[in-house]
C-alpha cells in the first residue's frame, strides 16, 4: 500500500532571511548532500593543486621549484586532503542525498547531527591547512604521520592532528546516522536483501567508520600527549614503541581504504545494470561481497608493516589480504555479469563506471601483488605504492564518483549534464590519468623511492616522470572541461523527466528535484527494482488499453 | 476516515516500532567508544606483559582507598539507572525524577573521589610508559563519567518537564551510556589497581 506522507508546514517552517540562510542552517539531507559534494570538490581543487605542484617538482631532475620541506608538507597535506576531506566526503554526500531517497524515507534519522557532521568537515579540513599560516609550516610527516617524525614537527603537526580528530568525530557522527536511518527507515516491503546496492555500500562503510575510526582517534590523542604533555607512547627510551602507533594507525588505516572505495562499488553496482538493461547479475552474492570485505577488512592491517620488522606472522597477514581478494574478484563477477549480453548505452555514467572497472582492476591487482611479502620487501616505500594506491582512490573511486555525479544530477537538479563535453571529459581523465600513474609502476620497479623532492640525472627516471607529470596537466584539464560543462548545462537546462536513465532504484519514483519531504507516494515494493516494476507495470496497463499494443 | 488518514496512521505504525532510534544510535555510539578504549587496553596488555611488576618498580603503589570506593559508588550507581529504567517502561515514568538524582549524585560522588585520589599520587604524566597509560587511560575515563553526568542532568530536566511520561528513549539512551561508562571504570579499576603485582 503507498504512503502518502504530506509534511505540513509546520513541521517544515520556512527559515526567515532568504536563500543564503536556509543552506546555511537546513537539516534537509538533500541540501546537505550537496553541500557535502561541493565542499568534497573545492578541497579536491586543492589538493589537486598541491599534486601539480608536487609534479611540477619532479618533471626535472634536481629541479628548483619546491623546498624539500615544501615538497613535504605538499605530500602530507595532499594525501591527507584527498583522503579524507575529499574522497570519503564525497561518497558522504551521494549516501546523504541518496540513501533516504533509495529506501523512500523522509530525511536521515537525526537531521540536525546530519548538518552538525558536515559542518564540522570544512572546520577540520580549514584546521588542517591554516597550517600553512604558522611558523614551520603545515604538517610534513606524510598523510600516515608516522612517528617519530611527527612527534618532531612544529605546530603544523598539532594543528593536522586537531583537524584530523574533528574530522573523524564528523564521520562516526554520520555513520551512526546511516545505520540507523538504513536499519529503522525503510519503506513498507524494502526489506534488507532488497536494499540498493549503493545503500549496502553506504552500511557497510558505515560499519567500518564506527569500529575503526575511533581506534586513530586514539592513536591521535596519544601522538598530540606525546608532543604535547610529555607521555611516552611512542617513545622507545622511556618504555614506549614505534609499533604502537603503527599498529593502532593501521588497524584503521587498511579499513579505511574501505571506506573509501565500497561506496563507488555501490555506485558502479547501480549504474551497470541501468545502462545494461538488465538486473544485477549476482545480487546476493554482491552483498555478501560487501560483508565479507568489511568484516575481513578488520584483519588485514599488518601488511603494511612487512618490512618494519614487527611482524613475526607475515604469513597470516599476507593469507588475509589475498583472502579479502577473493569477494572483491565476486564483484568483478556481478559487474561482468551484468554486462553480459546486455544492451549497453554508453551513456557518460556507464563510460565512467565502464573506466572504474578497467582501473580499479589494475589497482585491485596491484594490491595482490603487494600481499606477497617477498615482493613487498622490493617495491615497498617506493613509486610503485603511489601507484597502486592511485588506481585504487582515483581510478578506482573517483571514476565512481563522476560515474555517481554524471547519473544523478539530473535527480539533484532536474537537469542533464552535457554529454558532449561529458565524453570528453572522460576520455581526457582517463587518458591522463593513466599516463600519470601508469609509469610510476615503472618507476617504482626501477628503485625510485616515493616522497623525495629530487632525483639525480643519471638515475634513468626523468623522461617517465615527465610523461608523469605530463598526464597530472590533463587530468586538471579534464577537471577544467567538467566544470564548463556544468555551467553550460545549467545554463541551457536541459530537462530530465523523474526517471531520465529508466532506472530501478526509489529515488527514481519522485520529482526531479525531490520536493523538500521526497515522496508524494511510493510505488510498492515487491522487488530490489520496483522502479522497473512500476514501470512494466504502467506499460502492461498501457498496452492492455490499447489492445496489446500490436 | 479517509485513506490518506489511514496511510498517516500506518506510517507512524512504522516509526515507532521496535527499539528507538536513538537507544539504537546511542548502542552504536557505545560500540565506536569501546573501539576507542580497546586501542588503550591493547597497549596495555603489550605493555603489562613487558614488566616484571605492576606498577613498574620505579613508579610507587598507588594508595587504593579513595580508588576502591570510587569503582564501589560507580557499580552501586547501576540500581538507580536500572529503576529509571523500569519506571519509564512500566509506570509512565512515575518516580524516575528520584532515580535520575540518585545516580547523579553517585556519578559526582565518583568523580570527587577520583580527583581526590590524584592529588595522592606520587609520579607525574611524564614517568614513563605506565605514566603515560594512567593518567590518559583514567583521565579520559573520569571525561566520559562527566559526560555522563551532564547527560543525566539533562534527562532529569527533561523528567521534571514531564517529558519521560510520553517518550522513554531519552532515559533508556542514557542507562546504554551510563552502563558503558560503570563498565569501563571497573575495566580501568582492575587494570590499575586490581592488577598491581
Amino acid at each position: 500500500m503507498a504512503v502518502t506522507e504530506v509534511r505540513e508546514e509546520a513541521m517544515a517552517p520556512s527559515p526567515r532571511g532568504g536563500r543564503i540562510l536556509e543552506w546555511l542552517t537546513t537539516t534537509d539531507h538533500k541540501k546537505i548532500g550537496i553541500m557535502y559534494l561541493v565542499n568534497s570538490f573545492i578541497f579536491f581543487a586543492v589538493g589537486g593543486i598541491l599534486a601539480l605542484l608536487m609534479r611540477t617538482q619532479l618533471a626535472q631532475p634536481d629541479n628548483t621549484f619546491l623546498s624539500a620541506h615544501a615538497y613535504n608538507e605538499v605530500f602530507t597535506i595532499h594525501g591527507t586532503i584527498m583522503i579524507f576531506l575529499v574522497i570519503f566526503p564525497f561518497l558522504a554526500g551521494f549516501g546523504n542525498y541518496i540513501v533516504p531517497l533509495q529506501i523512500g524515507a523522509l530525511d536521515m534519522a537525526f537531521p540536525r547531527v546530519n548538518a552538525l557532521s558536515f559542518w564540522l568537515l570544512p572546520v577540520g579540513g580549514l584546521t588542517i591547512l591554516s597550517g600553512f599560516f604558522v611558523p614551520g609550516g603545515a604538517a610534513a610527516a606524510g598523510w600516515t604521520a608516522y612517528v617519530p617524525l611527527s612527534t618532531q614537527g612544529g605546530t603544523g603537526q598539532d594543528l593536522w592532528i586537531l583537524g584530523l580528530m574533528v574530522v573523524g568525530t564528523a564521520s562516526i557522527l554520520g555513520a551512526i546516522n546511516f545505520i540507523v536511518t538504513i536499519l529503522r527507515m525503510r519503506a513498507p516491503g524494502l526489506t534488507m536483501m532488497r536494499l540498493p546496492a549503493f545503500t549496502w555500500a553506504t552500511l557497510s562503510t558505515s560499519l567500518l567508520v564506527v569500529l575503526a575510526t575511533p581506534v586513530v582517534t586514539a592513536a591521535l590523542v596519544m601522538l598530540l600527549s606525546d608532543r604535547r604533555f610529555g607521555t611516552t607512547f611512542f617513545d622507545p627510551a622511556h618504555g614506549g614503541s614505534v609499533g604502537y602507533y603503527l599498529n593502532t594507525f593501521w588497524f584503521f588505516g587498511h579499513p579505511e581504504v574501505y571506506m573509501l572505495i565500497l561506496g563507488a562499488w555501490g555506485i558502479v553496482s547501480e549504474i551497470i545494470p541501468v545502462f545494461a538493461g538488465k538486473p544485477l547479475y549476482g545480487y546476493k552474492g554482491l552483498v555478501l561481497a560487501f560483508l565479507l570485505v568489511t568484516a575481513l577488512s578488520f584483519t588485514v592491517w599488518a601488511h603494511h608493516m612487512f618490512t618494519t620488522g614487527l611482524i613475526t606472522n607475515l604469513s597470516f597477514f599476507s593469507a588475509t589480504t589475498e583472502m579479502i581478494s577473493v569477494p572483491t574478484g565476486v564483484l568483478f563477477f556481478v559487474w561482468l555479469g551484468t554486462l553480459w549480453k546486455g544492451k549497453i548505452r554508453f551513456e557518460v555514467p556507464m563510460l565512467f563506471a565502464l573506466g572504474f572497472i578497467a582501473m580499479f582492476l589494475i589497482g585491485g591487482i596491484d594490491g595482490v601483488w603487494m600481499a606477497s611479502p617477498a615482493m613487498d620487501y622490493a617495491i615497498h616505500d617506493t613509486f610503485w605504492v603511489v601507484a597502486h594506491i592511485h588506481y585504487v582512490l582515483f581510478g578506482g573511486t573517483i571514476f565512481g564518483v563522476f560515474a555517481g555525479i554524471y547519473f544523478w544530477f539530473p535527480k539533484m537538479s532536474g537537469i542533464y549534464l552535457g554529454d558532449r563535453l561529458g565524453k570528453w571529459h572522460f576520455w581526457l581523465m582517463l587518458i591522463g590519468f593513466n599516463l600519470t600513474f601508469f609509469p610510476m609502476h615503472i618507476l617504482g620497479i626501477r628503485g625510485m623511492p616515493r616522497r623525495i623532492a629530487l632525483y639525480g640525472p643519471t638515475r634513468g627516471w626523468t623522461f617517465l616522470n615527465q610523461l608523469s607529470t605530463l598526464g597530472s596537466y590533463l587530468i586538471a584539464i579534464s577537471i577544467i572541461v567538467f566544470l564548463v560543462n556544468l555551467f553550460l548545462s545549467v545554463r541551457k537546462r536541459r530537462r530530465a523527466g523523474d526517471d531520465p536513465w529508466q532506472a530501478n532504484t526509489l529515488e527514481w519514483a519522485t520529482t526531479s528535484p525531490p520536493p523538500a519531504y521526497n515522496f508524494d507516494r511510493l510505488p510498492p515494493v515487491r522487488s530490489n527494482r520496483p522502479v522497473y516494476d512500476a514501470r512494466m507495470k504502467a506499460t502492461a496497463a498501457a498496452d492492455g488499453a490499447t489492445g496489446g499494443g500490436s | 476516515m479517509s485513506a490518506r488518514a489511514v496511510d498517516r496512521a500506518e506510517f507512524d505504525a512504522r516509526a515507532v516500532r521496535g527499539t528507538s532510534s536513538s537507544v539504537m544510535a546511542m548502542v552504536l555510539f557505545v560500540a565506536s567508544e569501546t573501539m576507542f578504549f580497546i586501542a588503550f587496553f591493547g597497549i596495555y596488555a603489550a605493555v603489562y606483559s613487558q614488566q616484571p611488576a605492576w606498577p613498574p618498580l620505579k613508579i610507587p603503589l598507588p594508595d587504593m582507598g579513595l580508588p576502591t570506593a570510587g569503582v564501589i559508588v560507580m557499580a552501586v550507581s547501576v540500581i538507580p539507572m536500572a529503576l529509571v529504567v523500569r519506571s519509564v517502561r512500566t509506570r509512565g515514568g512515575a518516580g524516575v525524577t528520584k532515580w535520575l538524582v540518585a545516580t547523579l549524585v553517585l556519578g559526582v560522588a565518583f568523580c570527587v573521589l577520583q580527583i581526590a585520589g590524584y592529588s595522592s599520587l606520587g609520579f607525574g604524566i611524564n614517568d614513563g610508559i605506565y605514566a603515560s597509560l594512567f593518567y590518559l587511560m583514567n583521565g579520559l575515563g573520569l571525561a566520559h563519567v562527566i559526560g555522563g553526568v551532564v547527560f543525566l542532568v539533562m534527562v532529569s530536566q527533561q523528567a521534571a518537564a514531564g517529558e519521560l511520561a510520553l517518550r522513554r528513549d531519552p532515559a533508556e539512551a542514557l542507562a546504554v551510556y551510563w552502563l558503558f561508562v560503570v563498565a569501563l571504570t571497573i575495566a580501568l579499576y582492575v587494570a590499575f589497581f586490581a592488577a598491581v603485582s
